[in-house]
């Protein structure tokens, strides 16, 4: 920036000031002076124009608040509006503890920013990582959290190295940022590992009958074996089991069977293909694979029907005395 | 304590000091100030109060045309400027005086 452009943008900062010109009357022979000493480029030893009008004016005064015509900068009517929804919330006692909170929150960010340049520094000198591996590291660390609070509970300071502050407060606030994502990913590359390892199990969870089980011998009251007996689930899905899983097949002597149709006619495996066992007959009735709305056949094919059994449907006593169950 | 902050209120009695000595322009006060350990003073504010007293009338002011650099403004006292400098060097004092005593009972 050349002695007339920091000239300029000081004008322009001030442009609101009702004695800017005698203020500034000889500005640009005083910031010539200045250049003429040494090469130092003007920004750099003046700071920004901006900052050196307002220290200017804070030295002169004569800058009037609020008064009329005055028309603030962008920066400082944002600044203002910050101030007010800051002074409006601090009546709200929620507002006022929070805002006496974050101070206390201090000593613990400058511990997290010593982490973060420290695994900053390790992962630039070798592989990346967020998380300190060897003594090496933890030597690292430890120095960076040292340095890191020490510089955070010191009280002089100048300009300059408040601006250094807020740029390594920046780029540790990136590096947070960064290793949190990391993280994430990371994260979700395993958990998609792991559900990989497990087998689909989403088949045998809705149709069949549950682990360890792979052939079902339903009784009747009496302990009278059933056969032939047709289970569904809820939804009217047969009910199937996978007696392959358990060293068994069915038997398909008698052509293809029901697999919902129990007990199931089994053969170990090994036997496949050797002589079929003559154990299982075939049955001669093959029923539609839908489910029935009735829950047991009305002419069981089973004739060991019990004979007790139409005593114990309520279709034996239609005209039943209501009282007969209380008297009992 | 913050330095800067305590020399606010007492810049407009150190340039008043160093002009007292001589005459001089913007930067060489500026300079001046430095040398005499006031490392923190900012140039802007010296030039913002060297406008200021000037405004205020205790300063003169004439320009010397450099043949090498810029025109140079230089500032000196004259007699409001000499009256001011005198009272407020003496309250400086007395407080000066006062902060002290104050200290040293604070240390015994």
């Amino acid at each position: 920036m050349t002695i007339d452009q920091y000239a300029r943008a000081v004008r322009a900062a001030l442009a609101d000031h009702p004695e800017r010109e005698e203020l500034l009357e000889d500005l640009d022979d005083h910031l010539a002076e200045i250049a003429a000493e040494s090469g130092v480029p003007l920004e750099e030893r003046l700071g920004p124009p901006e900052a050196y009008a307002e220290e200017l004016v804070a030295a002169y005064g004569g800058r009037p608040h609020g008064g009329v015509g005055r028309r603030p900068g962008p920066r400082a009517r944002a600044r203002g509006w910050a101030r007010d929804a800051h002074r409006s919330l601090l009546r709200h006692a929620p507002y006022r503890g929070l805002v006496g909170f974050l101070p206390e929150l201090r000593p613990g960010w400058w511990v997290l920013r010593g982490y973060l340049l420290a695994m900053i520094l390790v992962s630039v000198t070798s592989s990346g990582r967020i998380a300190p591996q060897g003594v090496v590291d933890w030597v690292v660390v430890a120095a960076a959290v040292y340095v890191s609070v020490w510089f955070g509970r010191r009280r002089h300071r100048g300009r300059a190295v408040l601006l250094a502050a807020a740029g390594v407060n920046a780029v540790a606030a990136v590096a947070l940022l960064l290793g949190l994502m990391q993280a994430a990913e990371w994260n979700d590359d395993t958990s998609r590992y792991a559900s990989s390892q497990s087998p689909p199990d989403v088949y045998v969870n809705t149709v069949s009958a549950g682990d360890g089980v792979y052939n079902i011998k339903p009784y009747a009251k009496d302990g009278t074996p059933l056969t032939d007996v047709y289970l569904y689930d809820q939804d009217g899905k047969p009910v199937t089991t996978e007696p392959e899983s358990y060293g068994y097949t069915v038997d398909r002597s008698c052509g293809e069977p029901i697999l919902n149709r129990y007990p199931l006619p089994l053969v170990p495996q090994d036997e496949q293909d050797g002589s079929t066992p003559t154990a299982t007959p075939c049955p001669t009735a093959s029923p539609s694979q839908e489910p029935m709305a009735r829950a047991t056949p009305e002419e069981p094919e089973a004739s060991a029907s019990p004979s007790e059994a139409p005593a114990a449907s309520p279709s034996a006593s239609p005209t039943g005395r209501p009282r007969a169950g209380r008297s009992g | 304590m913050d330095s800067s902050q305590l020399l606010k209120g007492v810049l407009d009695l150190a340039v008043l000091a160093v002009l007292s000595e001589r005459d001089g322009y913007g930067y060489d006060v500026v300079r001046r100030l430095r040398e005499a350990g006031l490392d923190e003073v900012g140039d802007a504010s010296v030039y913002g109060t060297l406008r200021r007293l000037f405004k205020a009338g205790a300063l003169t002011s004439y320009v010397v045309a450099s043949d090498e650099g810029p025109h140079r403004k230089y500032y000196g006292l004259n007699e409001v400027g000499r009256t001011m400098y005198a009272s407020s060097a003496k309250t400086w004092n007395s407080f000066a005086a006062t902060m002290a005593s104050l200290l040293k009972e604070g240390q015994s």
